[in-house]
């Protein structure tokens, strides 16, 4: 088990450095004049231009600037935003919460609705409840999530006014209220598609051998579905929740420029339209980041349940 | 009232995607007490679908049954779920073809033995750890304290056959089902399964329902036998009368297309044409196209079982126009 | 005998015309009718301004009203479908010139290319998609439908990659391959003549799944300001626009969001229906209510005929 951990940990480390690499290259591709839009546009002196060049680690060559940024990485410098002339590190400070806060429950409602509803789908395969939800969820998986969100704010401010529809609340508690909506919208496709995925990995296992030895060992139904035929399913469940949280980290720059939020997603959207990239880049990264220890959880929880995978 | 398991014209009609596929049409046969019975026939000729039907181990949704399956006098096709649950693993369990795939890959082999004690007998982990452990040494799996705590892959397929035959057992049920037990492992550990078979079948005095399309399995263990062919049972009685005083061509054709040990240049005969698609009626008997004494009434009356020459105290019964009782009988 | 006849218990295979298949194809060809024949039916032109008709709703000038500059919501949605509909095949086809030969090639060779691109898709699978797509747009610069595409196209290569890679593998340890081999065909030539054909069904299905996501990738791109850039109709931008004036003319922004939702429906259960009949495991049986309905009405209709 040591070993397949601190493998995928090693691997881990050297994607994120070719990630890195890569997202430093893509966003440096940009046309446009990194100066031009820290001064939007405005003419300046040559003796001006040298200074900005100087405070934003322009005058240096790619690698020296690739380094400069990678190495204030670990030390939670990003450099600066051009468009702001701030700190990327305290733009972000200030809008995390937000945007975690609105992944996280997101990601709740997937792991509290979706899974439940796709096991009970399959194990009722072609009932009424069923093919209800394979319909339901052929809806919302075809629905863009910032459409969802438009019906939802429609919906609750002119029908049915008992969830804000814009904005933030002042702390964690009053947040959930305020980010009920947007959370909704973002996870809708989501569960609809972790639904499917959970109903057609479960099905599949409860047409496995193994079921009808147990089945034959006169288990009850309820244990042959949730305790033989769920953890077999668990993997492919998980990793589709991993891809979840990677789908919503997209979709929350969608999500929160609909209902106005001020969090990391809509500040990515802004620096790609400022041609921002400090901005870009670091927050990128750190998406990434974050999606690479979603899948280094589900690996090793992989590790656990499948003994297979664990003493090899 | 003697028998264990007597099945009386039982019929099942499976939905496939191809068509309702009628399987099994009007199967009799009888397991004594303690004995081994056997169950032959090619692939698709409904021998699998007779035993998974006795366990009820299908789709409702999708099959359909008629007739009725007495076990002990009860009828298995009408009990309740919540009944069948209680004699599945118990009064009757059953041992499956491939071993690599019935047991969960991803708990340890003992737990899972150790399920139907904790299921049946309402035992506590450690009684069922206890039992197993016993059981584990029973059919030869040694160190017992060491292999319960491995996984499936880490198991020969020999050694999860072994496993599984445990865990039938384990229930202390009086009547077994083993279907192909032997057809997925080498041939060298055929023989070990099958003597393990037959030692646990004496020392436990169980019945045992075995699925083979080999004969030689059939001369080997059984007692009685049945020879199905598409969905019907064209001969069945004991083992020496089937063998010695055969009464149907089709039994005749099986048997002369095995070798045979110690017979010089024996003529190994084969039955030409393939058995017939199981979806619609099938008019006359169902061997007739392929059949070398087959004759227009065959074709158009279909034959039943009728009592043979029988040389013990059970009957034995064939369905041919050609055999004893039979109306072609020259 | 007669009975035998009017029905038989086998089914011949499957169609691929089941209802929910017909009624998604109907509605692709409505979709696809309107965008190809825009010129024709539209009554106005997409980026005319009547500023005077502003933000009128549904009149006889204009059925579905107009936006906020006075453009004909009916004419913008059918020339919008051009934009989507186009986008999402561009998308599609970017991803399948690409990763097609990607995955045959790696597929049927093996070794060192084989890993080099496998790491290669893998590190573009370590990214959010939508989020490799945005960092590629902000590369490429942002603002043009087709750095939309290209980046979008990418994101899809991967996954299309690896699909054939592993179809390719299966494939290419058959014996008919063996025998081309044998029979001193080239390696493009059994690649390309051979297993293609032996794999597309698979791919097509992915492909009918991806246009749909591609639609809906594009239609976010445009929602943010990185793809379809205004005045051009596009469903995504119009819903951009329309979100301004929620309140006040919410058809605005409904009308192309339903029309994006038809237009992803119809391509998964198309998808989906084409999945069913090719791999008949997948077709759901009819209960034997339903089987024994269809049997008795067919027995029925031969004793009619029997009893003339």
């Amino acid at each position: 088990m040591f070993r397949y951990v601190s493998k995928r940990v090693i691997q881990l480390v050297i994607v994120f450095f070719i990630v890195s690499i890569l997202i430093f290259a893509v966003v440096r591709m940009t046309p446009l004049d990194p100066i031009a839009s820290i001064s939007k546009g405005k003419a300046m002196s040559e003796e001006t231009r040298l200074a900005l060049m100087r405070e934003y680690d322009l005058d240096k060559s790619w690698a020296g600037q690739y380094f400069s940024w990678i190495g204030g990485l670990f030390r939670g410098d990003l450099g600066k935003s051009f468009q702001y002339r701030e700190a990327v590190s305290d733009l972000l400070s200030v809008r995390y919460k937000t945007s975690v806060q609105l992944v996280a429950m997101s990601t709740v409602m997937i792991v509290f609705l979706a899974i439940p509803l796709g096991v009970i789908s399959a194990a009722h395969k072609n009932s009424l409840l069923d093919q209800t939800l394979t319909v339901t969820s052929l809806v919302f998986v075809s629905s863009p999530p910032f459409f969802t969100g438009i019906l939802l704010m429609l919906l609750f401010t002119m029908v049915w006014p008992i969830f804000p529809t814009f904005g933030t609340g002042s702390d964690f508690w009053s947040n959930m209220k305020y980010l009920f909506l947007p959370s909704v919208s973002l996870a809708a496709v989501r569960i609809a598609l972790s639904m499917r995925i959970t109903r057609s990995n479960m099905v599949e296992q409860l047409q496995a051998p193994y079921i009808q030895t147990a089945t034959a060992k006169g288990l009850s139904r309820r244990t042959i579905v949730y305790k033989h035929a769920l953890k077999n399913a668990a993997i492919p469940i998980m990793t589709v929740t991993a891809l979840d949280i990677s789908g919503m980290l997209g979709g929350s720059v969608l999500v929160e420029k609909v209902f106005s939020l001020n969090g990391v997603g809509s500040l990515l959207a802004d620096s790609i339209t400022k041609s921002d990239y400090p901005v870009t880049q670091s927050i990128t990264l750190i998406m990434v980041l974050v999606f690479m220890l979603c899948n280094l959880f589900v690996d090793i929880m992989y590790g656990i349940i499948d003994p297979r995978v664990r003493l090899d | 009232m003697s028998e264990l398991l007597k099945i009386q014209d039982l019929s099942v009609e499976i939905m496939s995607t191809r068509g309702l596929v009628h399987a099994v049409r009007g199967v009799n046969l009888t397991v004594e007490p303690g004995s081994i019975h056997g169950i032959v026939g090619e692939s698709g000729c409904g021998k699998s679908v007779t035993a998974r039907s006795i366990l009820r181990l299908y789709d409702k949704r999708y099959v359909r049954t008629r007739g009725h399956i007495l076990f002990d006098g009860q009828d298995l096709l009408e009990c309740s779920d919540k009944q069948m649950q209680k004699i599945r693993g118990k009064q009757i369990s059953m041992i499956f073809q491939d071993p690599m795939t019935a047991l969960n890959p991803l708990y340890k082999v003992g737990d899972q033995i150790a399920e139907v004690y904790i299921r049946h007998f309402g035992d506590s982990k450690q009684e069922a750890r206890k039992k197993t452990l016993n059981m584990l040494e029973l059919v030869g799996i040694h160190p017992a304290e060491v292999r319960y705590e491995q996984y499936p892959f880490e198991f020969s397929g020999g050694m999860l056959q072994r496993a599984v035959i445990a865990m039938a057992v384990a229930g202390g049920p009086k009547l077994i089902i083993a279907d192909e037990p032997t057809t997925a492992l080498d041939v060298t550990i055929q023989a070990q399964i099958l003597e393990l078979l037959q030692k646990l079948q004496r020392e436990l005095n169980m019945a045992i329902l075995v699925i083979t399309h080999n004969f030689g399995i059939v001369s080997e263990i059984c007692d009685t036998v049945s020879v199905m062919y598409a969905g019907t049972v064209l001969e069945t009685g004991s083992k020496k009368d089937v063998f010695r005083n055969t009464a149907n061509p089709y039994s005749r054709a099986l048997m002369e297309s095995i070798p045979r040990r110690g017979v010089k240049n024996q003529k190994l005969l084969t039955i030409p044409g393939i058995p017939p698609e199981l979806f619609d009626e099938i008019e006359g008997c169902p061997f007739a196209p392929r059949c070398g004494r087959a004759t227009e009434r065959c074709r158009d009356v279909k034959p039943v079982l009728t009592p043979q020459l029988s040389t013990g105290i059970l009957p034995h019964l064939a369905a041919c126009h050609h055999a004893e009782g039979g109306t072609d009988n020259a | 005998m007669e009975k035998k006849k009017a029905f038989s218990a086998k089914r011949n295979t499957g169609t691929l015309f089941t209802i929910p298949v017909v009624i998604s194809l109907v509605i692709l060809c409505i979709i696809i009718f309107c965008a190809v024949f825009a010129p024709l039916i539209a009554p106005y032109d997409p980026v005319y301004q009547d500023i005077s008709a502003a933000h009128s709703g549904s009149t006889e000038a204009h059925i579905l009203g107009t936006d906020s500059v006075g453009r004909d919501l009916l004419s913008r949605l059918f020339y919008g479908g051009r934009t989507t509909i186009v986008g999402g095949l561009a998308i599609i086809s970017l991803s399948i010139l690409l990763g097609l030969p990607i995955g045959l090639f790696c597929g049927y060779y093996g070794g060192i290319i084989d890993s080099i691109f496998m790491r290669i898709c893998d590190i573009l699978l370590s990214f959010p998609s939508m989020l490799l797509a945005f960092v590629l747009v902000a590369g490429f610069g942002r603002g043009s439908m087709n750095n939309a595409i290209i980046a979008l196209g990418v994101i899809y290569v991967p996954g299309l990659a690896r699909l054939v890679r592993s179809l390719t593998l299966v494939e290419k340890n058959k014996i008919y391959v063996e025998a081309l081999r044998s029979m001193c065909y080239s390696d493009l030539r059994i690649m390309f003549v051979h297993i293609i054909p032996n794999c597309i069904s698979s791919v097509i299905i992915q492909l009918t799944l991806d246009m749909g996501y591609a639609v809906l990738d594009l239609a976010g791109m445009s929602f943010l300001g990185f793809g379809v850039q205004a005045p051009t109709a596009d469903w995504g931008n119009m819903l951009n626009e329309g979100r301004g004036y929620l309140m006040q003319q919410p058809m605005l922004a409904i009308l192309p969001g339903l029309c994006i939702i038809a237009l992803v429906v119809s391509l998964n259960i198309f998808s989906d229906g084409l999945y069913r009949y090719l791999e008949p495991q997948q077709r759901k049986l009819p209960t034997f209510k339903k089987y024994d309905r269809m049997r008795e009405k067919a027995l029925r209709k031969a004793g009619v005929k029997n009893d003339e």
